[in-house]
């Protein structure tokens, strides 16, 4: 496996108080999904990968170069996509200049970004919306229009924050197999949705309170469940709740 | 590039592009129009609009700066490959764009206006670049402290408010002096001044385009370190503070400029009016006003040969000379008038002093100073002009100036006599 992501004792946290502590990982080509209820730390690992904020302690290697500064963190942003959760964008541009802004701040070279912007438009669908203003396109359409965001220049690790939120079914099929055609990429999705991890990721990590509980492939998870009923709709569901259960049985 | 223009197009300013330059227009010609012809007070009139257009820049660019935080991008703006600096630079370019342009259009209108009628030279252009570094000291804070406000609307009230006040009360050219308000040939910027007021200029683009906002408000900690943030702002401040000292301590806005070495004078013998070269446009009111003295009562008056407009025998020792203020000649013809009087008081007495000096005598010379001004002129004072000197009523010396010439020489000689009086007992 080519390792995209490597981290090594990671801890990360705001201030003094750690959210995630001596965590160790490596992440290679596929879709890495990241599970976890609310204030699990997900989109934290997701933004210390982005190279946004430096660990408190520890190491993380993206694309094989030690983060370690700022300008190390600059060179390998050319080789990462971010869709934040809650992702911003200009009002007034239109789709085509908002996924050409983020190629320009991406440093994807200017020879390149026109057809690389228009591919990605094209690859979630919105070529017939790509003069249309971001605040004119529907939760769905400007939804898409940040995975296009994410994705142009072809970055070697995706980084998805709950991607799938506000798609409708058939968007979130098509999501997925935009996704599932991305080769020789890293995905790090993080998401609520256990069926979209079940789709289309090779391996998943539940996280909790800043650890991982369990990782390893999504049928593991399912191998999680206890025997009997267990609750939640499907194998992946009752997996990931056991988990998490178990945990909170820990505790107790 | 490409963002420079994508940032251009999205500027607010485009909209207000129309009103800007109707501004300019305004600013340039609803004050006066005297300085059209005379480059000097052209160029510093072609810099008036930048005060006004440097509070409204203060506040379009905090208004753009704030959009990248309202419109919640600062998350994708952490994680950009590309510098920083690039970002805010692209954003901040847009806005001073529209605001040099509206500028440089006023410049080129005021050069045009004046160039049929100006005599030699062009637009001086530090007048012109001081207007400049005014629009960019103000749209730099501007963008500072809107790229640190969330809000629609606070910051770019706070900032065109705050401009306006900071410019009106500290940036008159005897204080700060960030703007000239008119331009006599005989003074020009001081360069330690005019480069003082571009350092700062530079140092808050710097600023403006490096202290950025942290990625997030929930973010505790950066690559750069907290401390390393705080030391460039610092050391930042540090140097705009002391470039701003640096302002205050470099003396006046306006120095003294070297005489001509050919001054622009009347032609046609004694006594002659001379000019700066810059004042051509004056010389065919100069000649008049040469045809003038000539006219006076002969073997009344004493005239000098030369009269000189202010700078042109240096500035020391200047009294005598006139100055051509706000485009009309009465100030240089009531002061060629003071230098008459002056050279006709009686030869070989002394000055009066003590109770010599009587009201009378003080009334007599008085009034025969504005009376020889009035002929000097051409007659009565300019419109608008109203007071004078102490007891003078100026309306009864103007209605002895349009009596016959006898009846003025009684009038001049009674005068006359008064202060021969009080000179020589």
């Amino acid at each position: 496996m080519d390792t995209v992501v490597r981290v090594s004792g990671l801890t990360q946290g705001y201030g003094k108080s750690a959210v995630i502590s001596g965590l160790d990982l490596d992440i290679g080509h596929g879709v890495f999904g990241l599970l976890g209820p609310n204030g699990a730390g997900k989109t934290t690992l997701l933004r210390t990968f982005a190279t946004i904020t430096p660990p408190l302690s520890g190491t993380i290697e993206i694309v094989g170069q030690e983060v370690t500064s700022e300008r190390a963190a600059r060179l390998v942003r050319r080789q990462i996509g971010y869709l934040p959760q809650d992702f911003g964008y200009h009002p007034g541009f239109s789709v085509y200049e908002f996924v050409r802004y983020c190629a320009w701040l991406r440093e994807v070279p200017s020879a390149r970004v026109h057809e690389a912007a228009v591919r990605v438009i094209d690859q979630v669908g919105l070529s017939d919306r790509m003069k249309a203003k971001m605040k004119s396109l529907s939760g769905g359409m400007v939804r898409r229009a940040g995975i296009a965001a994410a994705l142009v220049g072809s970055p070697r690790l995706v980084l998805l924050d709950e991607p799938t939120v506000g798609l409708d079914p058939a968007q979130r099929l098509e999501f997925r197999k935009l996704i599932r055609s991305l080769n020789n990429t890293a995905v790090v999705l993080s998401t609520h949705l256990v069926e979209d991890v079940a789709a289309i990721c090779r391996e998943v990590a539940v996280m909790s309170s800043g650890e991982f509980l369990f990782q390893g492939s999504p049928r593991d998870l399912s191998a999680q469940a206890p025997s009997g009923d267990g609750v939640g709709d499907t194998p992946l569901e009752r997996g990931y709740m056991a988990v998490l259960n178990r945990r909170t049985v820990g505790e107790r | 590039m490409k963002l420079y223009w994508t940032e251009l197009r999205r500027s607010p300013l485009r909209w207000w592009f129309p009103l800007l330059l109707v501004l300019d227009l305004v600013a340039l010609f609803g004050r006066n129009l005297w300085w059209i012809g005379e480059w000097p007070q052209t160029s510093a009139q072609a810099q008036i609009p930048a005060f006004y257009f440097a509070s409204l820049l203060a506040a379009a660019a905090a208004w753009a700066a704030g959009r990248t935080s309202r419109n919640n991008l600062d998350e994708q703006l952490a994680v950009a490959a590309r510098p920083g600096w690039q970002i805010e630079l692209a954003q901040l370019s847009a806005t001073l764009t529209y605001g040099l342009v509206v500028y440089g259009v006023g410049v080129a209108v005021a050069a045009s206006v004046s160039l049929p009628t100006a005599g030699p030279g062009f637009l001086w252009p530090t007048y012109i670049f001081l207007g400049v570094a005014l629009l960019v000291i103000f749209a730099s804070a501007g963008h500072l402290v809107g790229r640190r406000s969330r809000s629609q609307f606070a910051g770019p009230v706070l900032c065109g408010l705050g401009s306006l006040v900071i410019i009106s009360w500290f940036g008159a050219p005897t204080a700060l002096g960030l703007f000239a308000i008119s331009a006599a040939p005989f003074e020009q910027v001081s360069l330690l001044v005019l480069v003082d007021h571009c350092v700062l200029a530079f140092l808050l683009t710097v600023a403006a385009c490096l202290v950025t906002r942290p990625p997030s408000s929930s973010v505790g900690h950066t690559w750069a370190g907290k401390r390393r943030r705080q030391l460039r702002v610092i050391s930042l401040g540090a140097l705009v503070v002391s470039v701003i000292a640096g302002m205050v301590t470099a003396g006046p806005l306006q120095v003294p400029r070297s005489s001509p070495r050919q001054p622009a004078c009347t032609s046609g013998g004694s006594p002659k009016v001379c000019v700066w070269p810059e004042d051509h446009k004056y010389l065919p009111q100069a000649q008049e006003m040469q045809d003038r003295m000539r006219r006076l009562p002969a073997g009344m008056f004493t005239i000098p040969t030369v009269f000189y407009e202010r700078g042109l025998r240096g500035m020391r020792d200047s009294y005598d000379d006139f100055y051509i203020m706000d485009g009309s000649m009465w100030d240089p013809s009531v002061t060629i008038a003071g230098s008459i009087m002056a050279a006709s008081r009686p030869k070989g007495c002394p000055l009066p002093i003590g109770p010599r000096i009587t009201d009378q005598f003080k009334q007599a010379e008085a009034e025969l100073n504005v009376w020889l001004a009035m002929r000097i002129f051409g007659g009565g004072v300019p419109a608008g002009m109203h007071g004078g000197p102490p007891n003078v009523d100026l309306n009864a010396v103007a209605r002895v100036v349009t009596q016959p010439e006898g009846a003025q020489v009684e009038w001049a000689q009674q005068r006359i006599e008064t202060i021969h009086h009080a000179f020589c007992g």
